[in-house]
């Protein structure tokens, strides 16, 4: 069966390093692309306001008109927007080599449309914040956040920036997410022939499960070592990842406890947020 | 489980835009809190705090964000029997047992069943409200001083032109300020809001009503209470739908019904009349741009806070400008449309939406009226579904057997064409009544079916019946086809 990887596209800034991220992907994943973009919730900041309280003749009537046509200018818009996103983006995929790429637009909510979508699916992957989110603020998308609680596959979160990845970071928990991880990094063509470090935070000098890890990854041709970094996990993470030139990071979603499967561990969301590299997430 | 995401877009979502429209809602809440405790019959503090309470609780546990509940004028000609006759406690408790029953319905799913409501009688309910509203201000017109007429065609004539000059501050607010302002500098003798009753001074307290725990007070109250329960919910469901239209979005009927019933129990033991969802009000919601549960939310938060704080001044506003904005809310509810649409629309449908009005106006009970609406569109319907129904019929050609082919509903209204389309004395041996392409609903077909062959039997004629199986398939109450996913495909197949 093809491999397939669903995009998702929003035009922001983000857009051109999620473009890269899933040219990259497809191509050592030999995958077929399916960009989704979309138009969910409606702006209603937007929206028409007048604060004179008052109730005209025919107020109801004449409000759903002009709400309505409010609505419908800017969902006008909206699609022709979503509808050029799309078609640049395929555009893009296909100069850079991606054989096969489908885009959709979306009406709807996203995370409905995602998990309609996700079975066959491998990879998952989009930006760090939204068009609504800018990067002035700090936290995440909230599109993302529902996206890393929610989606079974793996989820590639892009950077701002793409540069080509030659060195991974695994950031050890020893939970059963990050241990998927592991087994599905053995297994896919995604990342072979990237040095990975393997990385836990503990204050000890040498931790015998992670040297277990490393052997497990020599053993399919992998260039890993194990690291052992100091202080919170992911503060010592992003640190990590800037001092030795790291170029994407894999996390599980969540620790150990099965009562939080559902819920993402406040580390990994802080890795997410405050790292400026790619995260390849696992649930 | 509510996801955080969920929660957060419907409070968070829309935050200025919230709080603005809120205190929009907050400011027209107050002259309408009070306008609809003088309806009732009980001081003004009753209707604001009232107002405060179901507007903070509804908010929370309600199905439609951006909804604005709060006292209303629909529940409250309800009571006014209640309290002339039995008195304020009695109204406490029938409005603690009417947030009961909505809870009931709540739990029973009967949002669901508001689909048996038809547009027309919506239409009738929202026009009957209307004239309630302002046939409620009457009595503010009638036998005062002429200055009053002044007035409150002063405070209109700001509401309405006002915002032709500026959208940016609520119309109502300033024809308050100014009619206020003028009665005190001239010193007019007018009537004011402090005329009227008890104003609150300090926050809502808990407190159990003041009634016998007994069958008797149940018996007082119940009638009460399942008006109000009925007509609070047909108002809040149907106001809900007028919201979901507006902001395009969607809303959970059924959690509706459970947070009025919540919000009115809790009500009734702060010292507040019950209430329901608001259809002026949610619309100036939604027109001053408010969305998501927070404006509701703060709509009764800033009420209570300006009434608090500014309970004295409140007392010196004269009931003229209060009369002025009741004949705007009555103007802005009632659907003018319909009154152009009774050339155009189906002369039933008219029929339905004027029996609704005038069984209301009548009988000052928007549920009565309601039923009678609801009741005379289902007989329509049956009326025009029994048009649905012919029979055709064949002799064979030794002109000793005749064949009957039944086409259509057979149910209790086209038992008379059923039977009339027989010739039981014409000179056959044998007649069959295929009924495989007819449909039988109820009893009352099967009953007619049951007569035809025993007449024809008396006469000496052998009947056959065809179809039989496949007619009575539709027998819903007895297969419960209605409830399979494939019953309209084999309806149509028959």
């Amino acid at each position: 069966m093809v491999a397939k990887i669903l995009g998702l596209i929003d035009g922001s800034q983000y857009t051109a390093s999620v473009l890269d991220n899933i040219a990259f992907a497809a191509k050592r994943l030999r995958a077929e692309v399916e960009l989704i973009h979309a138009i969910g919730r409606r702006d209603i900041g937007s929206a028409p306001s007048d604060m004179s309280g008052s109730l005209d003749l025919g107020e109801r009537e004449e409000l759903l008109k002009e709400l309505a046509a409010h609505d419908e200018q800017h969902a006008r818009l909206a699609r022709k927007r979503g509808r050029l996103v799309l078609s640049d983006a395929a555009a893009k995929l296909a100069a850079d080599g991606v054989e096969t790429v489908s885009h959709d637009l979306v009406l709807g909510d996203l995370l409905e449309e995602i998990e309609r979508r996700e079975t066959g699916c491998d990879l998952v992957v989009l930006g760090k914040r939204g068009d609504a989110a800018n990067f002035a603020k700090l936290h995440l998308g909230s599109n993302l956040e529902r996206v890393m609680r929610r989606t079974s596959v793996p989820v590639l979160i892009a950077a701002r920036a793409f540069r080509p990845i030659e060195r991974v970071l695994v950031a050890y928990d020893g939970g059963p997410s990050i241990s998927k991880a592991l087994d599905w990094l053995r297994v896919s063509p995604l990342l072979k022939g990237t040095r990975i470090e393997v990385a836990k935070a503990t204050g000890k000098s040498s931790d015998a499960e992670l040297d277990r890890v490393c052997k497990t990854l020599k053993a399919e041709g992998f260039d890993a070592r194990a690291k052992l970094l100091t202080g919170d996990p992911d503060d010592a993470v992003v640190a990590e990842c800037e001092r030795e030139a790291i170029d994407l990071v894999i996390v599980g979603a969540s620790g150990h406890s099965s009562l939080r499967r559902f819920l993402v561990g406040s580390t990994t969301s802080e890795i997410v947020r405050a790292c400026r590299r790619p995260v390849l997430l696992f649930r | 489980m509510v996801s955080t995401h969920t929660l957060r877009a419907e409070w968070l979502g829309n935050v200025r835009g919230d709080l603005l429209s809120g205190l929009v809602v907050a400011l027209a809440l107050i002259p309408e809190a009070i306008a609809f405790s003088i309806i009732a019959g009980v001081d003004p503090k009753v209707g604001l705090y009232a107002s405060f309470s179901i507007a903070c609780l509804t908010a929370i546990f309600g199905g439609r964000p951006g909804m604005i509940s709060a006292a209303t004028a629909a529940t409250a000609v309800l009571m006014v029997t209640l309290v002339a006759d039995h008195g304020l406690q009695y109204l406490f408790a029938a409005t603690v047992l009417a947030g009961l029953l909505q809870l009931v319905a709540g739990f029973l799913k009967l949002g669901d069943a508001m689909r048996f409501v038809s547009r027309s009688v919506m239409t009738g309910f929202v026009n009957a409200l209307a004239i309630l509203i302002f046939m409620a201000q009457i009595p503010e017109l009638v036998g005062v001083p002429s200055l009053t007429y002044v007035m409150v065609a002063l405070g209109l004539a700001i509401i309405y032109l006002l915002p032709r000059l500026t959208t940016a501050i609520p119309s109502p607010l300033v024809a308050i300020l100014v009619v206020t302002a003028l009665a005190v500098f001239f010193e007019f003798d007018l009537r004011t809001v402090g005329d009227m009753g008890a104003l609150p001074d300090s926050l809502p307290i808990f407190l159990l009503p003041d009634v016998p725990p007994t069958l008797e007070t149940l018996q007082i109250i119940l009638p009460y209470s399942l008006g109000i329960a009925v007509v609070g919910l047909l108002e809040s469901l149907m106001t809900a739908q007028v919201v979901d239209d507006l902001t395009d979005t969607g809303s959970d009927k059924n959690r509706e019904c459970l947070g009025q019933g919540i919000a009115n129990t809790v009500t009734g033991f702060f010292g507040g009349m019950a209430g329901c969802a608001m259809i002026g009000q949610s619309v100036i919601n939604v027109k001053s741009g408010g969305r998501t549960r927070l404006s509701c939310f703060f709509a009764g938060v800033a009420l209570l806070f300006l009434i608090v704080v500014l309970g004295d001044l409140v007392a010196i506003i004269p009931m003229a400008a209060l009369v002025a904005i009741m004949i705007m809310v009555s103007i802005g509810t009632f659907s003018w449309d319909s009154i152009a649409n009774l050339k155009t629309h189906p002369r039933r449908s008219s029929t339905v939406m004027l029996v609704t009005v005038v069984t209301v106006v009548w009988t000052h009970n928007l549920a009565i009226g309601v039923v009678a609406g609801v009741l005379l569109s289902g007989i329509f319907f049956a009326a025009k579904v029994a048009q649905l129904f012919a029979v055709d019929s064949d002799l064979s050609e030794d002109r000793r057997h005749r064949t009957y082919r039944i086409q259509g509903q057979l149910f209790f209204a086209s038992t008379g064409d059923f039977a009339k389309a027989f010739d039981f004395r014409e000179d056959v041996d044998k007649v069959t009544i295929d009924v495989s392409r007819s449909h039988i609903w109820d009893l009352s077909g099967v009953g007619a079916l049951d007569r035809a062959v025993l007449k024809f039997r008396r006469e000496g004629t052998e009947v056959e019946i065809v179809g039989l199986n496949e007619a009575s398939r539709t027998l819903v109450g007895r297969l419960g086809v209605a409830d399979e996913p494939d019953v309209l495909a084999r309806m149509q197949s028959h």
